[in-house]
């Protein structure tokens, strides 16, 4: 017998959100980025095998012209997302709390971690080689769903493919990691937080 | 500039599915569903204001019930099929109906927040739902993370309503907590629950036990 129709009606927001980005021009962007990872002092502890961050650097991409388009783009997203899909409070302002960029060559990744009381992520990829390895994200409903035995091993790991110009947007509580890299091409991620701020009247 | 492509890519697997069954005659399973009702001895926690239950009738379950048969014989593929291509779970369980029982509510009729505790799935079947006599509602189980950030109705933002109707079956996991809205209605709402359960057999992978 054929099974009839199913209808997904679980009534939870999306969590991952994905929107295209046309505009990178990565030749005048690659040096620009090189430069951050190249002038951040301190090493991210998250990044590991041939992996480097520029989040310990106080010179952050929202601040700098040549991104200014793309996040002139981004900003109605990401208040669309918050307020309208996410349901959150249309009172206070979500503003970009900080920004870096991410290089990870062969073998390179980033461990798992999650970003805090940050209200959304916007993981962006400037450049996505051929096997340069995705964003994995922790299933959130875990340890409930633990009750039952799966028949993956690593059935709370799920992976989210992307290409060049991909920005995802989730919840700063997400728990997540990237796979490795098998290319020896560079792989590139922007990241931004973008956080809640209660103005005073 | 035109509104740029949202794609929902959320990785995780539906938590709840609907489907709907045409095979019910309600005349004639309402007497059998009353008299389940009207067996059990035992008032039921959970059901108030209007509420009762036939969850602690185990000599007589719909699942054992010649009424209900067909009903079963429907059942069983698409709840295989969600638990293991939807939900992947491993297959060196076997899977079978640990209880099953009926629900009415009167007007104003509810049940409480609760969970299914250790069962795989629990499928929820309005045998009838009149017109107003209120939804199932699924607590968020992300709700805790969510707390970080202001909302305009916490009460909304937990809770969340799935409209149905009369043939509809709603399949959940478990652990996942839920309730009723209040019947609103002078007519009853009746609901038929069926706890999967399971256990460890390797020797027969992806077996499912049902009613004979």
């Amino acid at each position: 017998m054929s099974v009839p129709k199913l209808i997904d009606v679980t009534p939870f927001e999306p969590l991952v959100i994905k929107v295209h980005y046309d505009g990178f021009d990565w030749n005048i962007l690659k040096n620009i980025c090189k430069e951050l990872i190249d002038t951040t002092k301190y090493e991210a502890e998250l990044e590991e095998n041939n992996a480097k961050s520029s989040v310990f650097n106080q010179n952050m991409p929202h601040k700098m012209k040549e991104f200014s388009k793309f996040y002139e783009w981004l900003e109605p997203i990401v208040q669309h997302v918050i307020k309208n899909e996410w349901g959150y409070a249309k009172t206070p302002s979500y503003k970009i709390f900080n920004s870096w960029v991410n290089v990870h060559k062969k073998h390179g990744i980033t461990l798992e971690h999650n970003h805090g009381a940050t209200t959304l992520v916007a993981a962006t990829y400037l450049k996505l080689p051929k096997d340069s390895g995705y964003i994995q994200f922790k299933d959130p409903m875990e340890y409930g769903k633990s009750a039952n035995y799966h028949e993956e091993l690593a059935w709370d790991w799920k992976t989210v493919k992307a290409e060049t110009g991909d920005v995802l947007l989730f919840p700063g509580w997400l728990r997540h990691r990237t796979e490795a890299s098998s290319s020896d091409e560079e792989r590139w991620v922007l990241t931004t937080n973008f956080s809640t701020v209660f103005v005073k009247k | 500039m035109s509104s740029p492509k949202l794609i929902d890519v959320t990785p995780f697997e539906p938590l709840i599915i609907k489907v709907h069954y045409d095979g019910f005659n309600w005349d004639k399973l309402k007497p059998v569903c009353q008299k389940m009702i009207d067996e059990t001895k035992i008032p039921v926690d959970l059901e108030e204001d209007g509420g009762k239950s036939s969850v602690y009738n185990r000599d007589n379950q719909p699942h054992h019930h010649p009424a209900f048969k067909e009903f079963y014989k429907w059942l069983r593929p698409i709840a295989h099929h969600i638990m293991h291509e939807e939900w992947g779970l491993a297959p060196q369980w076997e899977y079978f109906i640990g209880n099953s029982w009926v629900n009415v509510h009167t007007k104003g009729g509810i049940t409480t927040e609760h969970h299914h505790g250790p069962c795989a799935m629990v499928i929820a079947t309005y045998l009838q739902l009149p017109k107003n006599g209120g939804f199932i509602q699924f607590r968020d189980p992300t709700d805790i993370y969510k707390t970080f950030h202001s909302r305009p109705n916490e009460d909304d933002f937990t809770w969340r309503t799935i409209p149905a109707e009369t043939g509809d079956v709603l399949l959940f996991p478990a652990w996942l907590r839920h309730k009723t809205q209040p019947n609103g209605v002078d007519e009853e709402r009746w609901v038929l629950t069926t706890n999967i359960m399971n256990t460890f057999r390797p020797e027969t992978p992806g077996k499912t036990i049902w009613p004979k």
